[in-house]
């Protein structure tokens, strides 16, 4: 066969041949890019022709002009080698979700115990200040100085009611700290341990690092006293390298946010094209507007306002078609559906705006989609 | 009057049958479902479905039939032409390869249409020796513009494309231009993955050779 020919007639080698492939596919790939630029898909067209064609019916073809908003389809070319555009989207889904990921994986870092006690016990006694007199039992440090009996008293008294409160805040750190930490650890071997078997327990921090997170993060804790009651939020501080290495690790370990952002933004549409079908458009118009916070600017965000911009007119919402209009223009200044968002705005604008409304659409866009109702709403010819 | 481009294509979804379960959809399966839903409402005539796949679709098969022909305007043509044909035999479409591959299937045999509209081999020598003066007249540049250079590559690849033989030129297409795998070119072009092995193997030999010849 090709062997054959290679014998009997001159012929380029397999090497040469794709020595010469290799520009022309990439000169391909650019031009196509580029012609992309100046299309203009046309389902209207395509209709037409289809109803020339006898495979329409005429009401099939009303339907479809009757179709609005009118809209540009995206240009959005890749190279045969390069990821699609909704592969870039699903890429940038994902980012986004691993970075949640991480910024949850840090919010479940393990408190390590170990600087804050020491800290706060050294803190106590040469770091009086102001707000220690709001403290329950901060008279009793006041009271110190005024002599051995009084100090003495004053700290069993201190014991005796504030004693309880501190060990108990000690106590829910720890567990917070062991809770904390087995869910890391069950993150990291996968193996679902949890309790008090394994509490972790890091290296004391540098004193440097140490100060560092009590003078940045705590709240003033001075006197005998301990200061209020832990509160869940906002944490203890804990040390960067075991909160970096914990993140990490839970991270590394935990994939499914990035599986679920993606696949939540699709099902969400899913679930808002169903509803849709049922003339459920409340819950339609809900899970677009999820899809909208979660995709960012994302294609899949972009889409969910071109359906929001429907379902606000089937609902006859002119107002929220309005808001939704300008949001969108805020969130994608050079989006798919600009020109009709502004025309949109430019129709429902005050009658004295009007005009300067559709001159500015005219100067960005003298060749838009709408150049021609903006050139009769400014009087041009 | 505003011009008519009437492109919108996100779904107005047309009411459903009380007894018609909405889809319930997890995953990864959710965008497969939706597809799904859309090629069943296409089926019964809904025109916002047909819109939907329209726009979902229609990069893809632009790029697909651009690697086809040698313009763009040709190509765009031809995608419209290719989506009247899928709404023409959506009745065939039975699900079991994808509705892009169908699709692009589609794309291929009216591809093929065009070449057989257009072409023929005394045109083809034509171009080719035309394409073969240009290059003379210019002369070996001393430091030759490369995309110049590329888009001589891409005339000169065009010539020699449009003297294969339908079959392999479509299967050189397919693996060699749009860089497609040997099972997904397969189903484009309707034949099994051997056959498909054979024929972009002899397309690229054929081309080859038609190359040497060009000097």
């Amino acid at each position: 066969m090709s062997h054959r020919d290679d014998r009997t007639d001159p012929s380029w080698s397999e090497a040469q041949l794709d020595a010469f492939l290799g520009p022309a596919r990439h000169q391909l790939a650019a031009d196509i890019r580029r012609e992309r630029r100046t299309l203009s898909p046309d389902f209207a067209a395509m209709i037409a022709a289809a109803r020339a064609a006898d495979l329409v019916s005429d009401e099939q073809l009303d339907e479809v002009n009757a179709l609005a908003p009118v809209v540009e389809l995206p240009v959005e070319f890749d190279e045969p080698a390069s990821i699609s555009e909704a592969d870039l989207e699903l890429f940038l889904a994902d980012a986004r979700a691993h970075i949640e990921g991480d910024a949850n994986a840090r919010r479940l870092a393990p408190i390590p115990p170990a600087p804050m006690a020491p800290q706060r016990q050294d803190a106590r006694p040469f770091a009086p200040s102001p707000t220690d007199a709001s403290a329950p039992a901060s008279g009793s440090s006041r009271r110190a100085w005024l002599g051995p009996a009084l100090a003495l008293a004053a700290v069993l008294a201190g014991l005796v009611v504030v004693g309880p409160r501190v060990l108990d805040a000690f106590d829910a750190h720890d567990a917070s700290a062991t809770r904390l930490g087995s869910e890391a650890e069950y993150l990291d071997t996968g193996r679902g341990q949890r309790g008090g078997a394994h509490r972790l327990t890091p290296p004391a921090p540098p004193a440097r690092e140490r100060l560092e997170a009590v003078d940045t993060d705590t709240p003033p804790v001075s006197g005998d006293e301990p200061g209020p009651e832990p509160e869940p939020e906002p944490e203890p501080p804990r040390p960067r390298r075991g909160k970096a290495k914990a993140a990490k690790a839970a991270a590394a370990s935990k994939p499914e946010p990035a599986e679920t952002v993606r696949d939540r933004v699709k099902a969400l549409d899913a679930e808002a094209q169903a509803l849709w079908a049922e003339g459920d458009l409340e819950g339609a118009r809900q899970r677009f507007r999820t899809i909208v916070g979660l995709a960012g600017k994302g294609r899949y965000a972009e889409l969910a306002y071109g359906d929001l911009f429907t379902l606000a007119r089937q609902r006859g919402d002119r107002q929220g078609e309005r808001a939704l209009w300008s949001e969108y223009l805020e969130r994608f200044p050079q989006g798919r559906f600009v020109e009709d968002a502004r025309a949109g705005l430019c129709r429902r604008s005050a009658k004295d705006a009007r005009p300067t409304c559709w001159r500015s659409y005219l100067d960005d866009y003298p060749e838009g989609v709408h150049a021609a109702a903006a050139a009769a709403a400014v009087g041009d010819p | 009057m505003e011009r008519s481009k009437p492109t919108l294509l996100r779904l107005q979804a047309p009411p459903r049958s009380p007894t018609e379960s909405p889809p319930q959809v997890q995953g990864h399966d959710s965008a497969r479902d939706v597809q799904h839903a859309l090629i069943k409402r296409a089926r019964q005539g809904d025109m916002q479905a047909w819109a939907r796949l329209y726009q979902d679709h229609f990069d893809g098969l632009y790029r697909h039939m651009r690697y086809m022909c040698r313009d763009a305007s040709t190509a765009e043509e031809l995608v419209q032409e290719t989506f009247v044909r899928a709404l023409s035999s959506i009745e065939r479409f039975d699900g079991r390869a994808a509705f892009t591959t169908w699709l692009h299937g589609i794309g291929v045999n009216v591809a093929r249409g065009h070449w057989r509209s257009t072409q023929s081999t005394k045109k083809a020598h034509a171009k080719l020796l035309a394409v073969r003066d240009v290059e003379r007249e210019r002369g070996p540049a001393p430091a030759p513009d490369r995309e110049l250079l590329a888009q001589q590559r891409v005339a000169q690849l065009n010539a020699v494309l449009e003297e294969l033989p339908e079959h392999l030129r479509a299967a050189f297409v397919l693996r060699e231009l749009e860089g497609l795998g040997i099972e997904e070119a397969a189903a484009q072009l309707g034949i099994t993955p051997n056959n498909l092995a054979v024929r972009a193997s002899r397309a690229r030999a054929r081309v080859r050779k038609l190359l040497a010849q060009r000097g």
